[in-house]
């Protein structure tokens, strides 16, 4: 036995989160920094779904989702003296504040992006203001930088994003395998289709602590905010959210589960667009909060060429029910034979860049409520009025049902209801005829079961079953369509 | 009464390794599942075959066996095997090794290996078996075989390519499928099982076909599994496959890292070397030829059996103390507790005493030591009155408190000496009204109960109804929050307690409960608990409080929460020993339940779920109740006037003034040595490390409250408005802009008329509140007869929550009068637990509308899934579309719904419900209360749907669909006779 004796209770480890978040998207995709403000709004509006620290002023964390920014960024790069080049990213990047760690940090990041052919032209030291942030999380406060990053031309912007995803993955694996481990190194996001701010700070003070926010060049057509109430206090700035897809609501029950079975599946993962797949050792972080593995994941499938709409509903799909119509029925149960859900309440916003979603658990454990104006303003939150807005100016309010997934495309201005989403997912392919000619569905059979009591009984008197019994399946045992009584 | 037997570490017996297994369950964080209401969301369905790469989407994707459930039947069996050899190669592999030649490590190692390499080499499925057994052979545990080589084909990047099907005879019950199944198992054929239902069948001792008994076992197994599953909040069998959750209680490190890395296992225990011995003892006695098999004892105390807590002796000592009252009768009832065989963790630490004792003067009075003890919940419904009061009686003579438990309490008992000073709030929210809130002086949320956490009561009709599994308004932490919020905005002066019981991650959830501005948490270990819960869950969920206390106590350390909130443990407890000792770990309050019981006379027979209580305590039969219980508050008040003593008599051999000088003293105690090799292997240092924890406060509660960061600021502004017309029982009217951060708004204002005006209220119309905006949940909780609340806007989640009486009516403004029905205007679990008022709303809710409503009438112009689930009472008109499981579980009052889809028949769950035309002749008497409750409607809401129903009432009479209970309905009593509707006046 070891001297050192471990505690009950391991703060690292053991904690779960819930939150309120909230989407606000301009559907015909203007840009505006009106929004940008308006989602700060909402997120300060949302403080009673978070909680404070017991000094009375860490939050436990909130974050906020932006559009790439790229008029904004090309300034601020202009302003530092960086050449950005047509297509380029960004990101934020938390390090300890420590000179030797963060050239150290720079260093290995910047080798895996120029090995996919990324070159980092700059880093500017985010402006903050630490004077909003409390005792407890000041004293965990990271270094926080922008990275700037070229790309070559000709590349598109989802090429870009699949290099962006291996090189960042690549890096926190050697970063991780260092012997001294810089303990605050996180990417917070590094993409041309998204950026993110987060933070250990209060809602209503994310955009004191962040001038940039309140810049007015920061527009977006797209903002995800999330306040997250953590159960334990211990301050660790890179687990409030958004992730770099999506921002959770919930608890993932099966998170033990899920991992193992994505971690084990990096073998029969092969996608051409995602070369470097094979040399991440984890597709899924063990460590991190059970809503960030369900984001590595997530980030996988998207990477790999997935659309956003199956990607949710192979991770989070509804309940199979009787009343289903057949074909989106066939759609969900091919789907369950290789993906099993990450099961537990949630509520889930996510985008990639133009399109916006929003989805809930199968039981409808977790509330979203939105709002569509007239003048295209989208709004889903898991609370109503997270900013004021005349009723005059609001064309209709709703809610998500139990496993229900909306969208707005903010490219197309489409609005896309949960029954377009499931059409849309069920005529791509003939499920329901693959389903019919090959599963193979093994139901209780009385007949059979008389027929064989004879040999069971024999069998019963502790002689081996004869292993592989070879014969064909019987007709009878084949696929049918059949009430989901077990 | 819980589980009072010692955990498998601790017992002297031999014990199946699927005992040292506890199961997760969800609290306060994540809900647990309704399985048999919610039925529809659940899935057990098992997919045999090898996973795809999902990047691909083709024909060959479909290449799959499946399977309703896990659980394999002898043809299903054969079926499997006897599949095409091409795609799904069988490999079978027999667990039975020989212990001289291998260990057990070993052959758990050299199993997985080989496994590895069949499906590496192309095996699909892998058969692992127990079968074969002989002389000179023991097997692998069916659980480590699975979990070893679930973790060595998911480590080779080969659990997608394989499916694991085990075997085996020590599979029989629902806990041990779980295990298989947690730990990785694909399916399984329990084949012992079935020889035995066979055997019986053959003996003539179970009667019927052999066919059927055997599907009524596997109906029995699936049941338990959904409700294991379900009490993680777990939907579907394939997430909860492999997801290890549970915590071991005594297993050492190298079984939990080979077999379930995820599970945690926090004072080590039995090894493999252990474990082999057990499994050895156990091989050599199945060789030994025997009448019949070895009674254990395990459910019920039996002589030779498994050891019991309350073991007859201890039952008998302690009515014997209570009654004569003589300290040396006492000291006969402690020391056959005291100086037991080890029964529990606690019983392997000891005291270490004080060099210098202090003499016992010195030391605080048993008045000072009272307060800290509190009875156990035990509601109303599962006690008989006498006792339930006895017991008030006696905590509030002595200063202690007792608990209401969750049946609600008679009003006539508040502001006596029979009111029990903690009042329950339960997930069936009986009888929770603001008059009840706001007579208590602690409110306790039971989030879970030591016997049967993550589930609902299911006591038998003739005791209590039934109660959902879930809180409706916890699904989450931040759920959590809002409901001590709504509770300290109903009555500010209460304190909130919230009850959880000692699970894996326990320390985690306090922590979160005290940033949710608990004042109070309880911790109750699995022995604690009621007298009608499901064996599997008696047994198998829950951990001893002992590990859960420390973990809570340090965590809340940790974070610097300890002194802001009080601790109290629960489950067990019967002397000062206990007590002290629990201290230490970090408590300081403690409950009692079963003590004060078997005080007032409680003989432990364990019939409590049967309503025959010989000692008249846990029944409601006049006749039993009248003829035996003898039980009187003074017995009670003798029992903890011993326990003081006892607590001051070891606080002075310890050198302790006060109790709190204690607390978190680990010091004080020190681990013995236990008598088998398991007790030998454990290791208590992390219990005593994690209970001494410190950080620059005190380890104890200092501070009067913990009070929420938001003030409600505007629930005070109305109150200082309306607080000269409500002391002089005036009319009031006020109107307030909210937005979506005014929470609980009009609770503050219910519970002062509760407060000043009891039960009954003011006058209708008496006070009205006029908001427009949004309002942040929880609009008009608890709201109580007398208060109008009219909101122009909308609302967010649980609106009317709790009502007793009242009005809530919810309008939009006039722009969406139009299109108002296609609107949603409140959210989910409105009318939750509502046993009064009315709630007219001009447009559509959430989920769950009216959950447990047993008494608010309602018109709304829409609803989401699971409308009226568990309705009991008061009327529901719903003017639109509805939602999948509509009134599931609904026992009684009346469901009115505007079909002209028919999505009613393929909606309504029609397990208690029967849904008629309204049109129906008899109906007359419904067709009156309808007309005037859409008519009062839409003169409230100025619903311009209304409008158009009524404009054109006789044409859509058709599409109205009556739903009343089935009982209802065969008697046809409601539905006849006139029953006028209380309206509210305007």
């Amino acid at each position: 036995m070891s001297n050192h004796i471990a505690l009950l209770h391991d703060s690292l480890r053991d904690f779960r989160d819930s939150c309120g978040f909230a989407l606000l998207a301009h559907m015909d995709g203007e840009k505006s920094h009106w929004l940008v403000e308006t989602t700060l709004e909402s997120l300060a509006r949302l403080t009673h779904r978070g909680a404070v620290a017991a000094d009375g002023k860490s939050g436990d964390g909130c974050g906020i989702m932006l559009q790439f920014p790229e008029p904004f960024l090309r300034e601020v790069a202009k302003e530092c003296g960086f050449r950005l080049s047509e297509r380029f990213a960004s990101g934020l990047v938390f390090f300890s504040p420590d000179d030797a760690l963060i050239e150290r940090g720079k260093k290995i990041l910047t080798g895996h992006l120029s090995r996919s052919a990324l070159d980092v032209v700059g880093w500017r030291e985010v402006p903050t203001c630490p004077e909003v942030v409390g005792e407890q999380a000041l004293e965990s406060m990271p270094a926080i930088y922008q990275v700037f990053v070229n790309a070559p031309a000709g590349w598109r912007p989802h090429d870009i994003e699949r290099q962006l995803f291996a090189a960042r993955r690549l890096a926190f694996e050697e970063e991780r395998a260092l012997s001294d481990p810089d303990p605050l190194y996180y990417v917070v996001t590094l993409s041309n289709l998204t950026m993110v701010y987060k933070g250990l700070v209060q809602a209503e003070h994310l955009g004191d602590f962040y001038p940039d926010l309140r810049d007015q060049r920061m527009t977006s057509s797209i903002g995800i905010c999330h306040q997250r109430f953590s159960t334990n206090t211990l301050p660790r700035w890179n687990y409030a959210q958004p992730f770099r897809y999506l921002a959770h609501n919930g608890e993932i029950n099966s998170v033990n589960a899920n991992r193992d079975w994505a971690n084990a599946r990096a073998g029969i993962l092969h996608s051409p667009l995602l070369p470097r797949l094979e040399e991440l050792s984890h597709l899924v972080n063990e460590s991190g909060s059970d809503s960030s593995s369900a984001d590595n994941l997530l980030e996988v499938f998207l990477a790999g060429g997935m659309d956003l709409f199956r990607a949710m509903r192979l991770l989070m799909p509804p309940a199979v029910r009787d009343d289903m119509d057949p074909e989106l029925r066939a759609f969900l149960e091919f789907n369950s034979m290789h993906q099993e859900p990450w099961d537990g309440p949630a509520g889930v916003v996510t985008t990639n860049g133009s399109i916006a979603s929003c989805n809930l658990d199968r039981n409808g454990l977790r509330p979203a409520r939105y709002s569509i104006t007239h003048d295209g303003i989208f709004t889903v939150a898991s609370e109503t009025g997270v900013w004021d807005c005349p009723p005059e100016r609001i064309k209709r309010r709703g809610r998500l049902g139990p496993g229900e997934m909306i969208a707005v495309d903010t490219q197309t201005g489409k609005f896309w209801k949960n029954s377009a989403i499931d059409d849309s997912l069920k005529a791509t392919h003939a499920y329901r005829e693959w389903m019919t000619e090959n599963v193979v569905r093994v139901w209780n059979n009385d007949e059979q079961e008389r027929k064989a009591a004879n040999k069971f009984m024999r069998e019963s008197a502790r002689q081996l079953p004869g292993s592989a019994v070879k014969k064909s399946i019987p007709s009878s045992n084949r696929w049918r369509w059949k009430p989901r009584s077990l | 009464m819980g589980d009072d037997t010692p955990v498998a570490v601790l017992s002297s017996r031999n014990r199946l390794i699927c005992d040292y297994f506890r199961q997760s369950f969800a609290q306060v964080t994540n809900p647990p599942i309704d399985s048999l209401r919610e039925a529809a969301v659940m899935s057990l369905e098992t997919c045999i075959g090898r996973e795809h790469n999902v990047f691909h989407e083709t024909a060959s994707h479909a290449y799959r066996v499946l399977l309703p459930w896990p659980v394999l039947n002898y043809v299903k069996y054969q079926t499997l095997l006897g599949l095409d050899q091409r795609y799904y190669r069988n490999v079978r592999f027999s667990l039975n090794y020989d212990p001289e030649s291998l260990g057990l490590r070993r052959a758990l190692e050299n199993l997985a290996e080989h496994c590895v390499t069949a499906v590496q080499s192309g095996a699909t499925i892998i058969v692992l078996s127990d079968r074969d057994i002989s002389r000179d052979k023991v097997p692998i545990p069916a659980p480590l075989a699975v979990g070893a080589v679930h973790q060595g084909l998911l480590k080779a990047g080969e659990r997608p390519n394989a499916n694991i099907i085990i075997e085996t005879g020590s599979a029989r019950d629902p806990h041990q499928f779980a295990v298989l199944l947690g730990l990785g198992a694909t399916a399984i054929y329990p084949y012992l099982a079935f020889q035995s239902i066979n055997q019986q069948q053959e003996t003539g001792a179970l009667e019927g076909d052999p066919i059927q008994l055997r599907k009524n076992y596997r109906r029995g197994i699936r049941k338990g599994l959904l409700k294991i599953l379900s009490k993680m909040g777990i939907c579907t069998m394939a997430s909860y496959r492999g997801s290890q959750l549970f915590e071991a209680v005594g297993l050492a490190p190298e079984v939990v890292d080979l077999c379930c890395p995820k599970v945690s296992s926090k004072i080590n225990g039995a090894g493999f070397a252990e474990i082999e011995s057990d499994i050895r003892k156990v091989s050599a006695n199945a060789w030994v030829e025997q009448t019949r098999p070895i009674r254990d004892g395990i459910y019920r105390f039996m002589y030779g059996g498994e050891e019991h807590a309350y073991n007859p002796d201890v039952v008998m000592n302690l009515q014997q103390a209570v009654a004569s009252n003589d300290w040396s009768d006492y000291r006969k009832f402690a020391d056959s507790v005291d100086k037991r065989p080890t029964l529990a963790i606690r019983d392997l630490l000891a005291l270490k005493p004080a060099a210098k004792p202090l003499p016992l003067s010195k030391v605080e009075k048993a008045e000072q030591i009272f307060p800290r003890f509190d009875t156990a919940a035990m509601s109303i419904g599962a006690l008989s009155p006498e006792a339930h009061e006895s017991l008030a009686v006696a905590m509030n003579r002595l200063g202690g408190r007792s608990n209401s438990g969750e049946g609600g309490e008679d009003p006539k008992r508040f502001n006596t000496e029979r009111n029990s000073r903690i009042k329950q709030v339960a997930s069936g929210r009986f009888g929770v009204s603001a008059h009840y809130l706001v007579n208590a002086d602690v409110l306790q949320i039971k989030v879970a109960q030591g016997a049967k956490p993550g589930e609902g009561g299911q006591l038998p009709g003739h005791k209590v109804t039934v109660e959902t599994p879930p809180h409706h308004d916890i699904y989450s932490i931040e759920d959590l929050s809002q409901l001590i919020f709504d509770l300290k905005m109903v009555n500010p002066r209460a304190l909130v307690s919230v009850k959880l019981v000692a699970g894996a991650g326990v320390g985690t959830i306090a922590v979160g409960v005290a940033k949710a501005y608990a004042d109070l948490i309880t911790i109750a270990g699995f022995d604690g608990g009621t007298g009608a819960s499901p064996l599997s869950s008696v047994k198998y969920a829950g951990i001893p409080w002992e590990l859960g206390l420390a973990e809570t106590h340090q965590a809340l350390v940790e974070n610097n929460l300890r002194h802001k909130i009080r601790l109290q443990v629960d489950g067990g407890l019967k002397t000062g020993l206990d007590v002290v000792k629990a201290g230490i770990l970090g408590a300081e309050s403690f409950g009692f339940g079963t003590g004060p019981m078997v005080a007032l006379g409680c003989k432990y027979l364990r019939i409590c779920h049967l309503n025959n209580c010989a000692t008249g305590i846990a029944t409601q039969n006049k006749t039993l109740r009248e003829k035996h219980f003898h039980g009187l508050p003074e017995r009670v008040m003798n029992y903890f006037g011993f326990l003081a003593r006892d607590v001051r008599e070891i606080l002075a051999s310890l050198g302790a003034h006060r109790f709190t000088d204690i607390i978190g003293r680990s010091e004080l105690l020190e681990q013995l040595p236990g008598k088998t090799a398991k007790q030998q292997a454990l290791d208590l240092r992390p219990i005593l490390a994690s209970a001494a924890t410190r950080n620059q406060f005190e380890p104890y509660c200092t501070e009067a409250s913990n009070p929420p960061f938001d003030q409600g600021r505007l629930n005070q502004e109305i109150l200082a408005a309306a607080k000269d017309a409500l002391e002089r029982n005036e009319a009031w009217s006020g109107q307030f802009g909210i937005h979506n951060y005014g929470r609980s708004v009009g609770a503050t204002l219910s519970g002062e008329v509760a407060r000043l005006h009891g039960r009954e209220g003011l006058q209708d119309g008496q006070i009205r509140l006029n908001l427009s905006g949004t309002a942040g949940q929880s609009l008009g909780c608890w709201n109580t007869p007398g208060i109008s609340i009219h909101l122009e806007g909308d609302a967010n989640d649980y609106v009317g929550k709790g009502m007793s009486g009242g009005r809530i009516v919810l309008t939009t403004a006039d722009v969406h009068r139009e299109r108002a029905r296609r609107n949603v205007i409140c959210g989910n679990a409105c009318l939750y637990g509502a046993t009064g008022g009315e709630l007219f709303a001009n447009g559509q809710t959430g989920e769950r509308f009216a959950v447990r409503n047993s008494g608010a009438h309602a018109v709304i112009e829409g609803a989401g899934h699971h409308a009226c689930e568990y309705m009991t009472g008061g009327t529901v008109v719903i003017m639109g579309p509805i939602g999948p499981n509509l009134a599931a579980g609904m026992t009684g009052g009346e469901l009115f719904l505007l079909d002209p889809n028919g999505e009613a028949e393929r909606y309504l769950n029609p397990e208690f419900v029967e849904a008629s035309p309204l049109e129906e002749q008899q109906f007359d008497a419904p067709r009156r209360r309808l007309k005037a409750l859409v008519t009062t409607h839409v003169s409230l809401t100025g619903s311009e749907w209304g409008r158009k129903v009524l404009e054109s009432w006789e044409l859509m009479l058709s599409h109205w669909v009556y739903v009343i209970p089935k009982n209802l309905a065969a008697s046809n009593d409601i539905s006849q006779q006139d029953v006028p509707l209380r309206l509210v006046k305007a």
